[in-house]
């Protein structure tokens, strides 16, 4: 069975036609295919050569002795693919991978080749004369990834709450520099416990000590340092789940841009911080979830859309910390059930799964007529696409918002929103009227499950979903014809895997939720 | 690991009349508890959904009840009062707001100490056990019924928190002048810096629930713990080391030196204590 798509993002590399590519990734497997016709350009990891790094030591020594850590199943096993995006400019995609918790980057060429910039002693890409820098290995899994507007630095949240900043390109340093040698690494200072008698008191405290201090050269084990530049912004004490950058023009006169960082965690917080270089400037809090945040989405400017464990979405005036509306999931989410795409079932866990609400992915589409963006909305486990105009989401607006679905052939795992561009910026207005939505689906769980596998499993995963120009019909629509196109990309052969880490892998969010009973707000209104 | 101590403890406690002081043999816990874990926390989603009035009863505003109030005429009286109350969003409906924290206040020592020197000043210990915390409310609620008369105890109030994931959730951006941290758990293990109440990014929390020349007082006997908070609040931008002569003029040092149990205990055994504070910034402009 084929590993469906969890991940994937549009790219238009610098040079190309303009129809762009699709980068998909499935598993740990990115492929490139071409919008135009359809045709897998490159994947990575390449087949046939199986680098020596892929199987390196993942994590670095740390620490005292004495933690169990669970080995990645096997060396053998390559890391998923947990997030994908491109550098504003399109000539970069940064890849972060689970298992390893490291951070690709790869150049695309226009014809959509995909070339990661990390094998520096990768001698077979050598001779391509490409640059070439290291994987970096984060201290934690990374689980949100950003690229500055200058297209230099990476923003990074690991799963540990803390936020980095890494060159998006590492400085081409000396290989030597790049591995450091361990014997020539300052003598350690002498290891000396932290605690004395006078500050522990208790009978086994004081043996512990003791113990400590009678082994002579026991050294104090501190954390290998990177071997790469990275920098500590700011941190949660909690799961971080997403992050955004922001920048937003003040309305006093002659006022800079000001850039800000938007984070999300497990412990219902969004946060507001400055943008680099004052990332330790908290600038304010948009408090008002009750359950997880897991995504969030600027729409425009000022306006901040959230989801996650609630089964409402969060509208806020970010700047100013002000929820200004509520957007209601749950009516639309049994009118999906009651059209019958969520098939009843009998099963227990199922049912009570479909209670409740993960949100797992918010976009803003932009038309060329701003009433008609649409904020699109995916739930964790839902085989359907929410969508809603972005115009409507604002405290003014006096009617209940439009949000509508469309049904999916599959759960709703990632999607990837497609604008032709052509050469020129003129055309490319007019070109956001051919937007259409390239969508992944689940070709292996039951419609409305994240634990069932499907009867009949099939191979469709990506399809596509233009604009219909008919007001009539709802507003996407699967389109045979430009699905066809992704033929190739439907039928490439995965990798084999086994349906838990298949789950594992696409569906993390409902996980996000405390345990031991959810307390209920009190509504305000 | 459990947070509940033997039942019969419980009972125990429930044995006494109001106004009579708790005893701590009755509260007793182990000293360390994990601040990534879930717990099973009440908190505020908002500081704005913050009930204030419960926990200082005699500062909520004289004219009104907290529940018949809309949010709009409470703006207005705000408006109107024009500094007379509490004009930090937040604290709708008080007279005054929390002005100083006492983050892991423990068996509460300080927070006894500092009501009678500042009786004006409402002050909140916040405290992670839950047997510790009880034992502080039990002690604050039967102080308050023996000095009925006099109104001593009344700016003292302590909540279960983990102060490290829900700052934010109670305290509005700029309102606390003194935030204490006396004694805080070592986390002695090099594997978890994260756990300490100190670090480079809870530091970005400390500075934006402060108002600017607001004051962190530290206090711990384990040397390598002082190295670690005075290193982390120096190297961040948000804060500036007070000068040793103004540290050892403020009246607060010697409370906390003295008054805390914990510092009672250190001093009984004879170990170091190492003070150090530090004042909250201004917040540098705009690139």
């Amino acid at each position: 069975m084929q590993h469906p798509y969890q991940c994937i993002c549009v790219c238009h590399p610098v040079g190309g036609d303009g129809s762009g590519m699709l980068l998909a990734a499935s598993g740990p497997k990115i492929s490139s295919v071409n919008l135009q016709n359809g045709s897998i350009v490159s994947s990575w990891p390449d087949e046939e050569s199986s680098p020596a790094h892929e199987t390196r030591e993942t994590s670095t020594p740390e620490g005292p002795p004495g933690k169990k850590r669970k080995i990645a199943q096997s060396t053998e096993t390559k890391p998923n693919v947990i997030q994908l995006t491109t550098s504003h400019d399109h000539k970069h995609v940064i890849a972060a991978t689970g298992e390893d918790k490291c951070i690709r980057v790869f150049a695309i060429d226009p014809t959509g080749q995909l070339t990661q910039l990390s094998e520096r002693y990768n001698e077979s890409l050598l001779y391509r004369g490409l640059e070439l820098t290291m994987p970096r290995c984060m201290p934690k899994r990374p689980c949100a990834i950003a690229v500055t507007p200058d297209n230099q630095t990476v923003i990074l949240g690991d799963k540990h709450g803390d936020v980095y900043s890494l060159p998006l390109l590492p400085e081409d340093k000396d290989p030597s520099q790049l591995v450091p040698e361990r014997a020539e690494a300052a003598p350690r200072k002498a290891f000396v416990p932290a605690a004395t008698n006078l500050t522990v008191h208790t009978g086994r405290n004081l043996k512990a000590l003791e113990a400590q201090q009678k082994q002579k050269d026991l050294h104090a084990k501190t954390k290998e340092p990177p071997k790469f530049e990275s920098t500590l912004l700011l941190g949660h004490v909690s799961m971080l789940t997403d992050l955004l950058l922001a920048t937003v023009v003040p309305d006093e006169p002659n006022a800079k841009p000001r850039n800000y960082i938007l984070t999300s965690d497990r412990d219902e917080h969004i946060r507001v911080s400055r943008g680099l270089p004052q990332t330790h400037v908290i600038e304010g809090y948009c408090l008002g979830h009750t359950e997880f945040v897991s995504k969030l989405c600027i729409v425009n400017d000022r306006l901040l859309v959230s989801g996650g464990g609630n089964d409402w979405l969060g509208v806020w005036d970010w700047v100013r910390g002000e929820l200004e509306m509520k957007l209601d999931l749950k009516d639309l989410l049994v009118a999906v059930r009651q059209d019958g795409l969520i098939p009843r079932t009998s099963d227990a866990s199922l049912r009570d799964a479909s209670d409740t609400v993960a949100v797992s992915g918010l976009w803003a589409c932009h038309m060329a007529h701003p009433h008609e963006s649409q904020l699109l909305i995916a739930l964790e486990g839902v085989p359907a696409l929410f969508h809603v105009p972005i115009s409507q989401l604002v405290a003014q607006y006096q009617c209940r918002p439009d949000l509508e679905y469309t049904a999916l052939p599959g759960n709703l795992l990632d999607i990837a929103i497609h604008t032709p561009v052509s050469a020129t910026s003129a055309e490319h207005l007019s070109s956001l009227n051919e937007v259409s939505l390239i969508v992944s689906v689940d070709n292996m769980h039951a419609l409305g499950s994240t634990s069932q596998p499907r009867s009949e499993p099939t191979s469709q995963r990506l399809l596509s979903l233009p604009l219909c120009k008919d007001p009539e019909v709802k507003r996407w629509g699967i389109d045979e014809r430009s699905t066809a196109l992704l033929e190739a990309a439907n039928s490439a052969e995965g990798p084999e895997r086994g349906g838990k880490g298949v789950a594992a892998l696409c569906y993390g969010v409902e996980t996000l939720r405390k345990r031991g009973g959810g307390k209920e707000e009190e509504e305000e209104g | 690991m459990s947070d509940a101590p033997p039942p019969n403890k419980r009972q125990k406690r429930t044995e006494k009349s109001d106004s009579e002081l708790p005893k701590k043999k009755f509260y007793r816990q182990r000293a360390h508890a994990n601040p990534f874990s879930d717990h099973s926390l009440t908190y505020p989603k908002s500081p704005k959904s913050m009930d204030w009035g419960t926990l200082f009863p005699a500062f909520v505003r004289k004219e009104q009840t907290a529940s018949d109030t809309s949010t709009e005429e409470q703006e207005n009286r705000r408006a109107q009062d024009n500094g007379a109350g509490s004009d930090v969003d937040g604290f709708a409906g008080m007279t005054k707001h929390v002005e100083v924290a006492d983050i892991g206040c423990g068996y509460g020592g300080l927070l006894f100490a500092l009501s009678a020197k500042t009786p004006e000043t409402l002050i909140l210990g916040l405290e992670i056990r839950t047997s510790v915390t009880e034992f502080v409310q039990e002690k604050i609620k039967a102080l308050r019924s023996q000095n009925q008369g006099s109104g001593l105890y009344q700016n003292i109030s302590c909540i279960r928190a983990n102060t490290m994931k829900f700052l934010p959730n109670f305290f509005p951006a700029r309102s606390l002048s003194k935030i204490f941290l006396c004694f805080p758990d070592p986390h002695f293990k090099a594997r978890k810096p994260k756990a300490r109440i100190v670090s480079g990014t809870l530091c970005s929390e400390y500075a934006y629930v402060m108002r600017p020349g607001g004051v962190v007082y530290t206090i711990t006997d384990v040397q390598d713990l002082h190295e670690w908070m005075v290193g982390h609040f120096a190297e961040h931008p948000g804060f500036e080391r007070v000068s040793e002569e103004e540290t050892e003029a403020d009246e607060c040092v010697a409370i906390m030196k003295g008054e805390t149990e914990e510092g009672k205990k250190v001093e009984r055994n004879g170990g170091k204590k190492f003070v150090a504070l530090f004042r909250r910034a201004e917040d540098p402009p705009w690139p």
